[in-house]
């Protein structure tokens, strides 16, 4: 995973200095924490859209 | 009648002084500049006060109302905005150091201009978390806001500074933005109104943005009939934001004390769950009040609220892309790394959180079916100290931070109206008044009927 991180932040331009890395690697995991309640909900086939309300 | 006391009076109060010659606009302005340099040092809600431009717009309004001419219905009302607002002359800061190097804005945002036409004075601009990335204003450049109920405590965020000048009586209002609950927070723990409106109801031009989809602007104020006056003054289309609705103004304030049944639901689960016994006892006060009987779920609140923080992390992070590339180590480091972790991560799940918000909002809608309002408190708990790096919510600790929205973060994702109003304690807590899309009158009402029944009420501390 931090091999993969290392490689999009250079593809981004993204610094990667060492003393951000503890920071950004809790809060990927935190990232993912929350991505694990999405995928274990049944939405495959609900529309992709914000809730843009017409009046 | 003491400059001092009016400073203490509300918007409705003090506009209505000033049209009748009661009181000069200058007068008031004077009361409360005075005030703000006497409270704002330890409080730290102002971050730049303008005090030639405000007696400059009271004057304005003074010289039509002795000309006859009609100075608005906010005529010399005082208030401030958060730093994330363009005012003419100043760079906007959105709370951090970087954009200090920006130039300053050619011409204030759009709602600052209504408010200006309706006669309101501006005091200045107030702290905010950076970038509008927190939920408790403690500002890595610029210092906390301390909560007027108590100094030792955070006041919210990231609207802090706004909610303290308010509660301070530095302002008869202010206003804010909320994307994940930046205005009903700081409404909580400073124990104020605080209104949040429809997704697309308020235009957002000329205001920095946090995240596009979830972004809204709204006001604070010390009541019910305030907020809707303001609310009011605020409204109307704008061809600049595209999401903006183009809808006409729908005036809150005349049906405000409109008589009729508002049917009242108690939101369960998620929103039980996650709340501490002061915010339990809260909302169980509020919905006793409403004749709430009912207990409702809304299925996957948890799920949506995690969804809202994947959309957050990423399309912030897409936001500041470039600032992260070229000025990485002036930002906070705690917005920093959060914004970081948002570009490096999947946009397969953010596609994901997407599907889930439609889905969600019509899980939310079909409550309406027999609710008006939604209950449901604001934060799990009363304001926590300032450095506090954890709050207890169910039995765990969770980073303060990150969490002190878990029960807003839900309703903003889809856009719901919602006022906040304050329950008084030893420390104010707040409770969720949600409405259906573009029934912001609903929750005024609702909150207005509490206000008079003397169930929620805010008045000037200190």
């Amino acid at each position: 995973m931090a091999v993969l991180a290392s490689a999009v932040a250079r593809s981004l331009g993204l610094p990667i200095d060492p003393v951000y890395l503890p920071g950004i690697g809790r809060n990927l995991a935190l990232l993912y924490e929350h991505a694990a309640k999405l995928q274990a909900l049944d939405i495959s086939g609900a529309q992709h859209q914000a809730p843009i309300y017409r009046p | 009648m003491t400059g001092a006391a009016w400073a203490d009076l509300g918007a409705a109060d003090i506009a209505e002084a000033v049209r009748s010659r009661r009181v000069a606009a200058v007068a008031v302005a004077e009361a409360v500049l005075a005030r703000i340099g006497e409270r704002n040092g330890a409080l730290n809600a102002f971050t730049r006060t303008l005090g030639e431009r405000a007696l400059a717009e009271a004057r304005a309004v003074d010289a039509k109302i002795a000309a006859g001419v009609d100075p608005g219905p906010l005529a010399g009302v005082p208030y401030g905005v958060k730093d994330l607002f363009d005012v003419a002359g100043l760079t906007t800061l959105a709370g951090s150091r970087i954009n200090a190097d920006d130039p300053p804005a050619a011409r204030d945002a759009v709602l600052v201009r209504r408010l200006a036409s309706a006669g309101a004075v501006l005091l200045g601009t107030q702290n905010m978390d950076e970038y509008a990335y927190g939920f408790t204003t403690e500002n890595a450049h610029y210092g906390p806001t301390r909560n007027p109920h108590d100094p030792a405590r955070v006041a919210g965020g990231s609207s802090g500074g706004s909610a303290a000048a308010v509660a301070a009586g530095l302002g008869a209002f202010a206003l804010g933005s909320d994307t994940n609950g930046s205005i009903r927070v700081p409404s909580s723990f400073c124990g104020v109104f605080g209104l949040k409106p429809t997704y697309g109801r308020l235009p957002c031009s000329g205001t920095f943005p946090f995240v596009h989809s979830l972004d809204h602007l709204g006001p604070f104020a010390r009541s019910a009939r305030d907020l809707a006056l303001v609310y009011d003054a605020l409204q109307g289309a704008d061809d600049d934001d595209p999401i903006c609705t183009p809808a006409g103004i729908e005036p809150a304030t005349p049906v405000l004390s409109m008589a009729g049944e508002l049917r009242a639901a108690v939101l369960d689960g998620w929103f039980r769950d996650m709340a501490g016994q002061e915010a339990i006892d809260a909302v169980e006060h509020v919905a006793s009040a409403l004749g709430a009987q009912r207990q409702v779920v809304l299925r996957d609140a948890a799920a949506a609220r995690s969804a809202a923080y994947l959309v957050t992390a990423t399309e912030g992070a897409a936001l500041h892309l470039q600032r992260l590339r070229q000025r990485a180590g002036d930002f906070d480091p705690a917005v920093r790394d959060r914004l970081l972790a948002g570009a490096l991560f999947m946009a397969s799940m953010v596609v994901r959180a997407q599907q889930l918000r439609r889905r969600f909002r019509d899980d939310a809608l079909a409550l309406f079916g027999d609710a008006d309002v939604l209950l449901a408190p604001a934060t799990p708990c009363v304001a926590p100290e300032i450095g506090q790096q954890t709050i207890r919510i169910a039995g765990a600790e969770w980073p303060t931070r990150a969490n002190v929205g878990v029960l807003t973060q839900p309703i903003s994702f889809i856009g719901l109206p919602v006022v906040c109003v304050p329950m008084r304690g030893l420390l104010p807590i707040g409770v969720q008044l949600i409405g259906p899309p573009w029934r912001e009158d609903l929750v005024l009402r609702a909150a207005a009927r509490l206000e008079a029944a003397g169930v929620v009420s805010a008045a000037t501390v200190g």
